[in-house]
């Protein structure tokens, strides 16, 4: 592990370097908002931000994504796609980066995902800490997902005038060994990086009312609760909380026939629990008919099932399912709620 | 990253199969004799395939044949949403795509030196009939075999020539029941629980498979449990609509449980505490 230092003024000679690498995807503002985008314009990179609307591991896991070609008369022609380029994720927050490491272990667990893992190999990513809370919502102090164990390449702490670096893999190494504008962190450098952490530590605060690994068994204990009911009422099932949130992976499949309707192209999408006929089955009947029902498998899939199959909760606490829900139904308060606060 | 396993060759791409041949059951249900170009499909009893056709889609279609039968296999499907009305539309010789083998299957061993009692509605014979005609290719390794049918009405009965054949066939008792009695229909009518008055099991000995619509598992259920059959002994398939068959695209997720790799075969003890199971 090596620790650096980068100018802010060189933040733009810095990207065009990562642009010799590959695609280079950060942060860059949009209207009043901030999107991950394609870097082109080194100054179009914003890595004081909030949060952005998605979140960067869709760049992994697209909207739309094709995983194979067919003929329609000839099944033996089908021919898969198994699309990826060389791609840096920049300025990913920690939570967010937290986020891909979670689709890492599912799209890794067996069956692999040929389609994931094909971007992931090709992915680096350059994480960014945070200052300070991005929103009322975020939980990342409560999730521990203000700081990284792991799971990038590069990792950023902003230091006022410039970044101070830390490399985490060969990969990060690479990325950072040919550049004249990088220096050594001196103990200069070091002393502001403590005071930095100390003055985030400062700022965050815990949002849940009670220990969060508690979440699983007040979650089951909570599972006839006329919370889910209230939560329900106000539910329109829009699908927004699922579409922005870092973890959720879900999808369906689809075929898209080409013009001639000769050939075309399956693809998959993005799914939502949250959608009324998701979980259908033959014949019509569906075992999650409610809105309340789905809305209680959402938080459940997050903090009970997968903390039984992998040991930790698939949220990352960004707080983007709260920000953006139409009708004001907030994480924090289900959470609260369930954890008696 | 170094960590992640390497990209492998996408699951997604079906394999060439080709349909054999196409006999109308009922209205709406029609079995495919269908193979695969390179190779035998390989399947356990209960397991299901990804059903594709380029330009439609695919669906998880139940496996209906046993599989030490031959190098083809049988898909008993229902004609209910586009892709099968498509496959409906097929003819012999006409092809499909495949995926799968997928789902854990019937655990067989479970089920040797016992009395095994099938219990089925309506399509629900589609998918134990890879079980039950197993069960007669064994007959030695049981020590009865007793099926009870439930169909909505006489013309839904699935496999009309086959029920005939097994009331005649000595290795099996097979019961069978109507909701409603049309067309001269002199069997028995009812809900399939009311064919259990007519059958005396051994609680101690009997093993339990059931398969058919949501609404009939907690029915059937307590009829057995009312019988002392042990919860460990009642096995069951689950359907969900399995959309990827690899345990990710959710919508087969009953809580933990993706039932297109842990299931559809369930033991009723471990999924009775499931919510949305049953």
């Amino acid at each position: 592990m090596k620790t650096l230092v980068l100018s802010k003024l060189d933040v733009p000679a810095f990207v065009r370097e990562l642009q010799k690498r590959g695609k280079v995807v950060g942060p860059r503002r949009k209207e009043s908002q901030f999107v991950f985008d394609e870097i082109r314009d080194p100054e179009d990179l914003a890595l004081e931000y909030p949060t952005t609307i998605l979140p960067p591991v869709r760049h992994l896991f697209p909207h739309q994504e094709r995983l194979l070609h067919f003929q329609r008369k000839d099944v033996a022609a089908s021919d898969e796609i198994v699309e990826g380029e060389p791609l840096i994720l920049l300025g990913v927050h920690t939570c967010d980066v937290q986020g891909i490491n979670i689709l890492d272990e599912v799209f890794s667990d067996s069956p692999y995902d040929a389609n994931y893992l094909a971007r992931r190999a090709q992915t680096k990513v350059i994480a960014l800490e945070c200052q300070g809370p991005c929103s009322q919502y975020n939980l990342c102090l409560d999730k521990g997902t203000h700081r990284l164990e792991g799971g990038y390449d590069l990792l950023l702490i902003d230091l006022g005038d410039r970044y101070f670096i830390f490399t985490r893999t060969a990969a990060g190494e690479s990325m950072v060994a040919e550049t004249a504008f990088l220096r050594p962190a001196t103990p200069v450098d070091r002393e502001a990086l403590g005071k930095a952490r100390e003055m985030q530590s400062a700022s965050l605060k815990p949002r849940l009312s009670g220990p969060v690994n508690r979440l699983p068994s007040a979650l089951k204990e909570a599972y006839d609760d006329l919370l889910w009911e209230a939560i329900g009422r106000r539910c329109l099932s829009c699908e927004t909380c699922t579409m922005v949130c870092p973890t959720c992976y879900c999808f369906d499949v689809d075929d898209e026939v080409a013009f001639d309707l000769n050939h075309g192209v399956r693809c998959r999408l993005w799914d939502s629990c949250q959608s009324h006929r998701f979980a259908e089955v033959a014949g019509g009947e569906n075992f999650r008919e409610k809105a309340s029902h789905r809305q209680r498998h959402r938080l459940f899939k997050k903090e009970v099932f997968q903390f039984e199959k992998y040991g930790r909760s698939a949220c990352v606490g960004c707080g983007r399912c709260s920000a953006q829900c139409v009708a004001s139904i907030r994480l924090t308060d289900m959470y609260n709620q369930v954890l008696g606060g | 990253m170094e960590a992640l396993p390497a990209a492998r060759k996408s699951l997604f791409v079906p394999e060439p199969a080709r349909i054999l041949r196409k006999e109308k059951l009922t209205a709406k249900e029609t079995l495919f004799e269908v193979a695969i170009d390179k190779r035998s499909l390989g399947h356990k009893p209960c397991q299901f395939v990804e059903v594709s056709i380029a330009g439609i889609g695919e669906a998880p279609i139940s496996v209906s044949s046993s599989p030490t039968s031959s190098a083809t296999f049988d898909l008993c499907v229902r004609q209910v949403g586009s892709l099968t009305r498509a496959m409906h539309a097929l003819e012999p010789g006409a092809q499909i795509g495949i995926r799968g083998p997928f789902g854990n299957g019937f655990p067989v061993e479970k089920i040797a030196d016992k009395e095994v009692l099938f219990v089925c509605g309506g399509l629900g014979l589609a998918p134990l009939r890879s079980l039950i005609l197993y069960c007669l290719e064994n007959r030695g390794s049981y020590r009865r075999l007793v099926t009870l049918y439930g169909a909505k009405r006489p013309a839904e009965r699935l496999y009309e020539k086959e029920l005939l054949a097994w009331r005649k066939d000595a290795r099996m008792e097979l019961h069978e029941t109507v909701d409603i009695a049309e067309n001269g229909w002199t069997g028995h009518v009812g809900v399939i629980t009311t064919l259990f008055d007519r059958i005396e099991v051994d609680p101690l000995e009997t093993v339990a498979v059931v398969v058919g619509p949501p609404v009939m598992y907690k029915f059937v259920v307590l009829e057995l449990l009312k019988r002392g059959i042990m919860e460990s002994r009642i096995f069951m398939s689950l359907e969900r609509r399995m959309r990827c068959g690899l345990g990710k695209c959710g919508h087969c997720q009953m809580n933990g449980i993706y039932v297109c790799q842990e299931g559809p075969v369930f033991c009723y003890s471990e999924v009775k505490k499931v919510r949305e199971a049953l």
